[in-house]
């Protein structure tokens, strides 16, 4: 009777493993599933006759081969792999943006400076000024397009963050819901419930992909999830909500909010696709949208203070070059061309200097720079008009040095030929060591002086508009528009435009070379992790098979165990 | 170590994209010749790429304004050419024409030759370029600088520069009246009696040497000296020119009496007056040589000379000045001459510059070229590498995927 009951158990035993091979063998493919093993142990043996007589085998439990260190290790790589991928894919697009020639500022700058060159060439060229129209109306569009594309880069973030967020609150939702069956399954001393364990596992690794988790596990079975600074997204059964909430400070940023109170804890929250998206937006589109705004509004300003300072071919004051002024403030998304006539372009210096017909000398003066910074500087106007000429500058060789005579004031600049020639003044500034203007305001130039003058020597210098505006062939102010290329105007006078974007593009490229790397090695990470993980909770088929084979040879042996069972009962009935 | 089966399939999976993400790299870069697609590829040197594609391009700018500067500095010199043979020719016919075999006839034919290549110097003086700007009126480039013979210079002294590399500007236009004008000399001579009625004169015979007169030579005439003579005197050197009223038509080289005098002749007639010194001073024919000069356009002096052709009046003391007139159409012949140096020095230096920037960007390109182009032997034998592992990949995938001991059961 006894060796029917431990053939019985066997079988029933053997049965158990057979079928949970199956179970492993036909969830190889599924997403997060640990493979299960029968434990078995023999059964509480029969005490006859003084003897211990083993009664068979039992199945014991029905484990889950699983290794929650490894799972850890999977998520907090899982987490940190999907930030910087999240991370990399975003900054290569800025970085293929700012990259490209069709969209690169890069060609804009250069083909504006050309086309200004080419109007400093021929200043009279109307089509030459048209080029230079076209050229700044190209290089205002490409920031326009480029301040388009980082919104639209914004907006997406904006979007994927609202995915993200509404993923994270299903999938805490599900772990929530889990955490219920699981307690009431595995409550009464049963065993675990392998596949729902299984499927909350799988849910946590889903979530550590949004933003990483921390795990704490409770005596009755359930986990609890937290996440950033030890916001509870899941306690027990039931789950906290995140949410959307705008930026106060900036209408176009969305933020991740907690609870029903919508908290802000964007700063808060790291890893995964979540954290990805909200250093991608912090390290990379905010600079580079600044960055593209300071370089637009350095362009707005500097052309344009360069540009009011010139007269345009008709002898009008030059108006503003580029839009707009003040308000709004001028960006990469409103910059904007303010001209359309090309012959209001202020190719022409406001100051025409006259050497004087009987100077004996070869001594010159050249106009470089006129200072329109005074909000009151008017072009048309730009020297004081209280005499005629405006300003005169006479040499007396003994003394070596000029005598300037402005608006009734004089001063002296001391000039020796031998040793000056070239010497650049700004008259504006003019102060020790040359005698300074007694009172009175101080012409808004910047001279060069050379040559050697002779005595009594003098120039003049007037108002190219005083007596009809006739010097259309001057291209003074285009020079010095041009010069704007490679004058360092931003950033506190250390950068030009170019360089300025060249700094852009090298700042993006390196993080998005760097996220690539961390990338990179973060994958590596988590795949050696998965290996590991896998070795321990993976399903090898062969295994599988070789398992198949060794029970069902135990499944024969215990039937055989039924059949001698058999044979033995009848050889003993037969006896009788 | 166990393997799971899925991970073993997931592994190959993953690592036979991998290979195919670098093949289609590596495929770009073969068909783009580009070793660097994105500027994370290679942050420094897409920096550096960008700064030398923006050096490279500016100095494309240099050569093409290098190229519309010589253009026009060609224009202005073969106009100043042409003016040079212009002025040559005036002052041959000048030569011609003061020759005393000449008839009024005679002069009057060569003055309307004359007249005509001043014309033609005029019509210089107004070229327009291209752009259909006036080329010798500085900055008034709309302006016509000589509105016609007589006509005062309407534009200024504005002289438009290029930018023809980093920090060289190149003047490339000369204004008009720089070129044009010039100083002109008008020899004079004053006459003081003091007396009577007085039958003396001096007058100019040849003044070959040309240059002008730093001080006025006052001449005296002193009947006390014995001889009687003609005191000379610069301010300076004092000499004596013995003279009376028989000597009249001598001519003296002043140059010989005294060399600080000036390489004039002159000649002698008449009788002076003296008032002999009865009660009160002495007193007796002053005569003074004296030059003035003031700026004028060569046109007006060609027109004031040709004028004085044609009514025959060239000797010496006829005005207006045209004594002077090969002294000042040499001056203005220097100035031209000087200018054509100048443009000739611009010429040279825009070339000099030129084959700088010319330097500047080979070697640019070249360095740009090793830090963006692609080393395709390298290249090519990457893509052979990557498609034969991609290869064995997929074939082991194959194999490894039949191994499976249900093959056996």
């Amino acid at each position: 009777m006894s060796m029917l009951n431990i053939g019985t158990s066997a079988l029933i035993t053997t049965q158990g493993s057979l079928s949970t091979t199956s179970h492993n063998i036909s969830n190889v493919n599924t997403e997060g599933y640990s493979r299960q093993r029968v434990e078995q142990g023999t059964r509480l043996p029969n005490f006859d006759g003084g003897q211990y007589f083993g009664s068979g085998v039992e199945v014991s439990s029905v484990e889950r081969i699983f290794n929650s260190f490894l799972a850890d290790q999977v998520r907090t790589f899982t987490s940190q792999e999907q930030q910087l991928d999240t991370f990399s894919s975003y900054a290569s697009q800025v970085d293929d943006l700012l990259g490209s020639p069709e969209l690169s500022l890069s060609t804009g700058l250069q083909g504006f400076f050309d086309a200004v060159q080419n109007v400093a060439d021929d200043p009279t060229s109307i089509s030459a000024r048209q080029v230079m129209l076209t050229e700044a109306d190209t290089l205002s569009q490409r920031f326009n397009t480029l301040d388009t594309q980082l919104d639209s880069y914004n907006d997406q973030v904006n979007l994927n963050l609202d995915s993200a967020v509404k993923e994270v609150n299903l999938l805490s939702k599900g772990i929530a819901d889990l955490n219920q069956v699981i307690i009431e399954a595995s409550a009464g001393g049963n065993g675990a419930p392998n596949d729902l364990l299984d499927q909350r596992d799988q849910l946590i690794n889903e979530l550590s992909a949004l933003v990483s988790v921390t795990i704490i596990n409770q005596d009755n079975g359930a986990q609890n999830v937290f996440i950033g600074s030890g916001q509870a997204l899941v306690i027990g059964q039931s789950s906290v909500d995140l949410s959307i909430v705008v930026d106060p400070a900036d209408i176009t940023r969305s933020e991740v909010g907690y609870g029903p109170g919508s908290i802000n804890i964007s700063a808060q929250l790291t890893g995964g696709s979540i954290g990805g998206l909200l250093t991608v937006r912090q390290e990379v589109i905010d600079p580079a949208r600044a960055e593209i705004d300071a370089l637009a509004a350095g362009m707005v300003t500097t052309v344009n203070a360069q540009h009011t300072v010139g007269l345009t071919l008709s002898g009008n004051a030059g108006g503003n070059f580029f839009e707009p002024t003040g308000t709004p403030t001028p960006d990469a998304g409103n910059i904007r061309l303010a001209l359309v006539d090309p012959r209001d372009i202020a190719v022409a210096f406001p100051i025409t200097t006259t050497t004087t017909i009987s100077n004996t000398g070869t001594a010159q003066l050249d106009v470089n720079a006129v200072d329109g910074s005074d909000p009151l500087f008017d072009p048309l106007l730009a020297l004081d008009t209280t005499n005629t000429p405006s300003l005169t500058f006479s040499y007396d060789a003994v003394a070596k040095e000029y005598t300037v005579d402005y608006a009734g004031d004089t001063a002296t600049i001391s000039y020796d030929p031998a040793t000056d020639s070239g010497m650049t003044i700004d008259l504006s500034a003019l102060g020790a060591p040359h005698t300074d203007f007694l009172g009175g305001t101080k012409p808004p130039l910047t001279i060069t002086l050379s040559g050697v003058p002779g005595d009594t020597d003098s120039f003049a210098l007037t108002n190219s508009t005083s007596g009809g505006f006739n010097s259309v062939g001057d291209n003074r102010n285009a020079l010095a528009l041009a010069e704007l290329q490679v004058t360092k105007v931003l950033n506190g006078g250390t950068q030009s435009f170019g360089d300025s974007y060249g700094i852009l593009v090298a700042n993006v490229a390196t993080r998005t070379h760097q996220a690539d790397v961390g990338q990179k090695t973060q994958q590596g990470l988590l795949d050696q992790t998965n290996l590991r993980y896998d070795s321990v909770s993976g399903v090898n088929l062969d295994e599988e098979a070789a398992n198949l084979i060794k029970f069902q040879q135990a499944y024969q042996a215990a039937s055989q165990i039924i059949t001698v069972s058999n044979t033995v009962f009848n050889s003993l009935i037969n006896s009788f | 170590m166990r393997v799971s089966t899925s991970y073993i399939f997931d592994q190959n999976l993953t690592a036979m994209l991998n290979q195919q993400t670098e093949l289609g790299k590596t495929q770009l870069q073969v068909s783009t010749g580009k070793r660097i697609l994105n500027p994370s590829d290679d942050p420094a040197g897409s920096v550096e790429i960008l700064n030398l594609q923006r050096e490279f391009s500016v100095t494309e700018q240099y050569l093409a304004n290098a190229d519309k500067a010589e253009n026009k500095q060609s224009l202005e010199e073969s106009g100043l050419q042409s003016a040079t043979s212009m002025l040559q020719r005036i002052r041959e016919l000048a030569i011609q024409g003061l020759n005393d075999s000449n008839t009024q006839k005679d002069r009057q034919a060569i003055a309307a030759e004359m007249n005509q290549l001043n014309e033609q110097l005029l019509g210089l003086a107004n070229t327009r370029d291209s752009n259909g700007d006036y080329v010798f009126s500085g900055f008034n480039s709309n302006t016509q600088p000589y509105i016609n013979i007589n006509g005062t210079y309407q534009g200024d002294e504005g002289q438009r520069n290029m930018k023809i590399g980093a920090g060289v500007l190149i003047e490339t236009n000369d204004p008009g009246n720089a070129i044009f004008e010039s100083e002109h000399v008008s020899t004079s001579i004053g006459k003081t009696v003091t007396a009577g009625a007085s039958t003396s004169n001096i007058t100019i015979v040849n003044r070959d040497g040309g240059e002008s007169m730093t001080s006025p030579l006052v001449f005296t005439y002193d009947d006390t000296l014995l001889p009687p003579a003609y005191s000379v005197t610069d301010g300076t050197v004092t000499a004596v020119i013995p003279y009376s009223a028989a000597d009249s038509g001598l001519n003296v080289d002043l140059s010989t009496i005294d060399p600080a005098f000036p390489k004039m002749t002159v000649e002698l007639t008449g009788t002076p007056v003296v008032v002999p010194p009865l009660p009160g001073p002495a007193a007796a024919d002053t005569f003074t040589i004296d030059t003035t000069t003031t700026i004028q356009s060569m046109f007006k002096t060609i027109d004031q000379f040709a004028k004085a052709l044609t009514a025959n009046q060239v000797s010496s003391n006829d005005g207006p000045n045209n004594g002077d007139f090969l002294t000042n159409i040499s001056t203005s012949m220097s100035v031209v001459v000087d200018t054509q140096a100048k443009v000739g020095s611009r010429i040279n230096a825009i070339e000099n510059q030129r084959e700088i920037n010319d330097g500047i960007s080979v070697n640019m390109e070249k360095t740009l070229s090793e830090i963006q182009d692609l080393d395709y032997a390298e290249a090519i034998s990457r893509l052979t590498r990557q498609t034969t592992s991609l290869q064995a990949a997929q074939q082991s995938f194959v194999k490894v995927q039949g191994l499976s001991l249900f093959n056996y059961l």
